[in-house]
């Protein structure tokens, strides 16, 4: 009894260890660009990756706001102007969202982002003065939109950083269904698409970086969907050993001292994960309980001490220490 | 009645030893697909260097693409030591040595990734954080 059992210990072992991860044969390759100020990766075995390319350097060339030759840029050079079908879109679908979730997130803190410029060549800590002028220029309230038409105030900026990248994977996703394709996966490194089922019929898998070092927090098994993460581990810059994270409380027009360390944001939207990741991170702890009981979206996040919060009916595992 | 049982322990012993080798080789295959890794450098969208990760040996790599990076390869594991850049994010990223994992450096363009040598499906679709 005992030897029978030994060797269906065994032989189970060594079978599972001599298994094939997968039969897929398709070739799986993925591509990487560069697009929205970071790295876009695609895997779309049913195309070159080209009308990916195409479509998301164009919108890229679109909303940026550190892109002077942007739509964006022009609309905050002259004030406002006439939108785009992408702008439109985005302005009226994150204002909705701030309807439901209040105002920690704007689209008019680019007044603020760009005087500290966290993520260009040269941050630096502004004056009281200038950050106090910068604020003045913010509020989504005050935000001026007749139909198409877009006006804005004396001096307010749009920055559409903390939902562009989810927006273009909403297009992704648009275009992946139009063309029947089964699956694909399109990443901005923050923000995520999760497209379809994969060949082998197994949940997606998705492992979320520990922001106090070289490994992992655990890992995700999911069906299709949009998930983004914020962390100021991401972009920061430091100075007098001070660190400062590129987002920022539009409250004091300070960068965000926000306890938490690692926000992802599971759900069926790309420009909502997006939102709602940023948001999420910019509230805390304190804000935490309503996120972790929401009906339409799952989070993980981590606090400073290590502390991991995860959504129930969320399928995570965390890693070993 | 204790003549067979040890007969049975001895063939138990040498069905185990087999068994047992079996497995370690196994293990030893599985170990080996693991550690079968391309390292893909690419600058600018131009893929610069494709190697087997375990081509290199151990120390630095310099790239005549990126000028100020330094790369390190230690032990089936690479990271850039030593970058120009502003925001430093590329040598804070650390080590990478598993398939699916990327360091990226924006100001240098410069993109670093692992992939499997078996182009199967992956088992992590997504590195996020």
């Amino acid at each position: 009894m005992a030897l029978l059992l030994l060797m269906a210990m065994l032989s189970g072992a060594g079978l599972s260890a001599c298994a094939p991860k997968s039969s897929g044969s398709s070739a799986n390759e993925a591509m990487e660009f560069f697009a929205m100020d970071t790295v876009v990766t695609i895997r779309q075995p049913s195309s070159d990756g080209s009308a990916e390319r195409t479509r998301i350097t164009e919108l890229s060339n679109e909303l940026d706001c550190y892109e002077e030759k942007s739509a964006l840029s022009a609309l905050n050079r002259n004030g406002g102007g006439t939108l785009s079908d992408s702008l439109s879109a985005i302005m009226s679908r994150t204002l909705a969202l701030e309807e439901r979730f209040g105002d920690a997130v704007q689209l008019s803190g680019g007044a603020i982002t760009r005087l500290w410029g966290v993520t260009s060549d040269a941050p630096h800590v502004p004056t009281d003065a200038e950050r106090l002028s910068a604020l003045q220029t913010v509020g989504d309230d005050r935000i001026g939109l007749e139909g198409e038409q877009l006006t804005l105030p004396e001096g307010m900026r749009l920055d559409l950083g903390a939902v562009a990248k989810g927006y273009a994977l909403d297009c992704l996703s648009a275009d992946w269904t139009a063309a029947g394709y089964a699956y694909g996966v399109a990443s901005f490194q923050s923000s995520t698409l999760l497209f379809g089922k994969k060949p082998d019929q197994s949940r997606f898998r998705v492992m979320i970086q520990d922001p106090d070092g070289d490994g992992y927090l655990g890992t995700v098994e999911t069906d299709a969907c949009f998930l983004s993460t914020s962390g100021g581990y991401e972009r920061f810059f430091e100075a007098d050993g001070t660190r400062y994270c590129h987002m920022f409380d539009l409250s004091t027009g300070m960068p965000t001292q926000s306890d938490l360390t690692s926000v992802t944001v599971f759900t069926d939207n790309g420009l909502k994960s997006d939102y709602l990741s940023t948001l999420i991170f910019l509230e805390g702890t304190a804000g935490l309980s309503k996120h972790l009981d929401a009906a339409d979206y799952r989070i993980v996040a981590a606090d400073q001490s290590g502390k991991l919060y995860v959504s129930p009916g969320l399928d995570f595992t965390e890693s070993d220490a | 009645m204790t003549a067979p049982l040890q007969f049975l322990k001895k063939r138990d012993g040498v069905i185990l030893l087999v068994l047992l080798a079996g497995c370690l080789l196994a293990m030893w295959g599985m170990h080996e697909d693991e550690t079968a890794l391309t390292l893909r450098i690419s600058v600018d969208g131009n893929v610069v260097r494709e190697v087997p990760l375990d081509s290199l040996s151990d120390g630095c790599v310099s790239l005549p693409e990126a000028e100020g990076v330094t790369l390190r390869v230690q032990d089936g594991a690479i990271c850039v030591e030593e970058a120009d850049c502003p925001d430093q994010r590329c040598v804070r990223m650390g080590w990478i040595d598993a398939p699916g994992e990327m360091i990226v450096c924006l100001p240098h363009r410069l993109l670093i990734t692992l992939t499997a040598q078996t182009p199967n499906e992956p088992e992590v679709d997504v590195i996020v954080g």
